[in-house]
């Protein structure tokens, strides 16, 4: 499940910052990928809703510090990918 | 008439918090609704109208969103609810450049703009976005609409934060709001203490500083005031301002408290912001968040922002689209925060003031990351931070100082006369016979005054440090019962004997219960 979810996020990263070497892990944050500002948050958390069939709560998108704590809510969330 | 800062206002709560502790499930809820709507009537009295009018508005609206989402209504609910707010806040403005005119044009013998009386409801501001915010999140599918109107109604009215915010969402509150709240002994105290520090900064501090700021800035065309003087005043606005709001928050937030609910915080000691942009995240936080949420992510999530996004792209390159669409963004998110605190002119410059400086810092971001991994030794040093956040507070106290001034033109005027009088006496001003620093209760400021102010803001920063590494409270209730008492009961006797309110025993009224 959990790998699956890694599966989806790391194409919806590589398709946003267009570029396909991206891989990400639960510890990776907005330092670690030059171009992911205020800006990519939000198209990436418009992209990862859609991907998944989810909504995140106005708090939750705020609040995500990395990677893992996405997968997380998503897991919460019971998606089926 | 019920302010926050009013012996009824504590009477009222007083009898609130009995009752609704008698309360069991439900009914604790419905009571806080009864109470609200009482509280609004006793405060506002008809205007009570139109906190049910919106929340029916509201519930209307989100209760067709859940299976329709149609634009058209959407934009037809902001135009309806907004349209409400401009008319009544703004037909006072929109009679009065009316009137003005008139009269430039000599269609009236006299301005007519004095008989235009207007009085803004209360809160409208803040209840209205609210429930915007609550329409939007529906809209968004962020959770389903709320089927009784009349806990949506509760959420609207809550009244503890009627007059001032701070701004909720509907998924935060109404989590707390329909719940029973068993009575913990915990939450009076931890609330009253609340309230008393919050009585404490508004009617200790801020009303004096009210004084000294208001006499230093009116009668300036007179040029009544050395430079030294003015500097006094303008580096004193924003701290009014801040002593004065986060005051209320403090009574509001502790008010709340004492029902056994949690609400967001509105400041997170602003002033140790080290840039514009960080300053912002932590004053009037519900309001900048509101924003965030609401103008910036609907902005950027727009189709023409996605437009421009792509375009932009292929002539100056993924960062350079991304720091436009940021930088247009950015602005709309200013003149929203102009707009929503008044349409005269000086609200909406104070707006694209912050707005250029946030764009500046968008900007040149690149940059300043360079500095910072080159000179790491500089930027981690305390000087370095020190330096920061006087420049932060520099910026602020500009901002703050042309929001208490009428208009922009005399704030200019205002500063223009620094340099006339300079420093040929810093407490010397000859027309007015005041020539010591004691002689400045001429001013209609006692040199107590001055003290005070000073013991209150040393106390305040104090309190602040202490309470950034522990709740102050937490550290009240560790003490020994008998030296926490005698804590409190002084705390208590200061504001009540050093309490600058009025012989009715109600301060005036508070700076942001305006917008």
């Amino acid at each position: 499940m959990e790998e699956k979810i890694y599966d989806a996020l790391n194409e919806i990263f590589q398709d946003i910052f267009d570029d396909d070497e991206i891989v990400v892990e639960a510890s990776t944050t907005s330092d670690d990928i030059e171009d992911w500002d205020s800006l990519e948050h939000i198209n990436l958390v418009v992209a990862i809703e859609k991907r998944f069939g989810l909504k995140f709560s106005m708090v939750e998108v705020n609040g995500m510090k990395d990677v893992g704590e996405m997968v997380e809510i998503i897991k919460a969330r019971g998606t089926t990918i | 008439m019920i302010s926050l800062v009013s012996i009824y206002f504590l009477i009222f709560l007083g009898i609130v918090t009995l009752v609704y502790y008698l309360l069991r499930g439900n009914a604790q809820w419905v009571w806080l609704l009864v109470s609200s709507l009482g509280f609004y009537a006793l405060a506002s009295g008809g205007f009570l109208v139109f906190v049910l009018v919106e929340a029916l508005l509201i519930f209307a609206f989100t209760k067709v969103f859940e299976t329709k989402k149609s634009k058209g209504l959407f934009i037809l609910e902001l135009v309806l609810i907004f349209g409400i707010v401009v008319v009544l806040k703004y037909a006072g403005w929109f009679g009065q450049g009316f009137a003005s005119l008139l009269g430039q044009l000599n269609f009236a013998g006299k301005t007519a703009g004095s008989s235009l009386n207007y009085i803004v409801p209360l809160g409208i501001s803040y209840y209205s976005i609210s429930g915007i915010s609550y329409s939007i999140d529906v809209f968004r599918d962020k959770y389903p609409a709320e089927n009784n109107f009349a806990k949506v109604l509760t959420f609207i009215s809550f009244f503890p934060v009627l007059t001032q915010g701070p701004i909720n969402r509907y998924d935060e509150l109404s989590k707390q709001l329909f719940t029973y709240h068993k009575f913990q002994y915990e939450n009076l105290t931890y609330g009253i203490l609340r309230m008393i520090w919050g009585f404490f900064k508004k009617l200790v501090v801020a009303e004096r500083l009210s004084a000294v700021v208001g006499t230093l800035t009116t009668g300036w065309q007179e040029n009544l005031y050395s430079g030294g003087w003015i500097v006094l005043a303008v580096a004193l606005c924003s701290l009014n301002l801040y002593m004065d709001f986060s005051g209320c928050m403090d009574i509001v937030l502790g008010a709340a408290e004492i029902l056994g609910i949690r609400l967001p915080e509105n400041f997170d000691h602003p002033y140790l912001s080290k840039s514009i942009p960080e300053f912002w995240r932590r004053w009037h936080i519900t309001l900048g968040a509101w924003l965030r949420d609401y103008v910036m992510y609907s902005f950027i999530t727009s189709k023409p922002a996605k437009l421009l996004n792509k375009k932009a792209k292929d002539k100056i390159g993924r960062k350079g689209a991304s720091v436009l669409v940021t930088c247009i963004g950015v602005l709309l998110v200013w003149i929203v925060y102009g707009v929503w605190h008044g349409l005269e002119m000086k609200y909406i410059i104070s707006g694209l003031y912050y707005a250029l400086i946030i764009i500046v810092a968008t900007v040149l971001d690149g940059p300043i990351k360079k500095f910072d991994s080159r000179f790491p030794k500089l930027v981690a040093s305390k000087a370095y931070g020190v330096f920061c956040a006087a420049r932060t507070y520099f910026l602020a106290m500009i901002g703050a100082f042309f929001f208490f001034m009428p208009t922009i033109k005399e704030g200019m005027a205002y500063l223009g006369n620094i340099f006339k009088k300079p420093v040929q006496g810093l407490i010397s001003i000859p027309e007015t016979g005041i020539e010591k620093v004691t002689d400045i209760k001429l001013l209609g400021v006692d040199l107590l005054d001055f003290v005070v102010i000073l013991l209150g803001v040393i106390l305040w920063i104090v309190l602040a440090t202490l309470h950034k590494k522990k709740d102050i409270r937490d550290r009240l209730s560790d003490m020994n019962i008998v030296l926490r008492w005698l804590i409190l009961l002084v705390m208590l006797l200061v504001v009540i004997i050093v309490g600058n309110y009025g012989g009715n025993l109600e301060a005036g009224s508070f700076i942001y219960q305006g917008f």
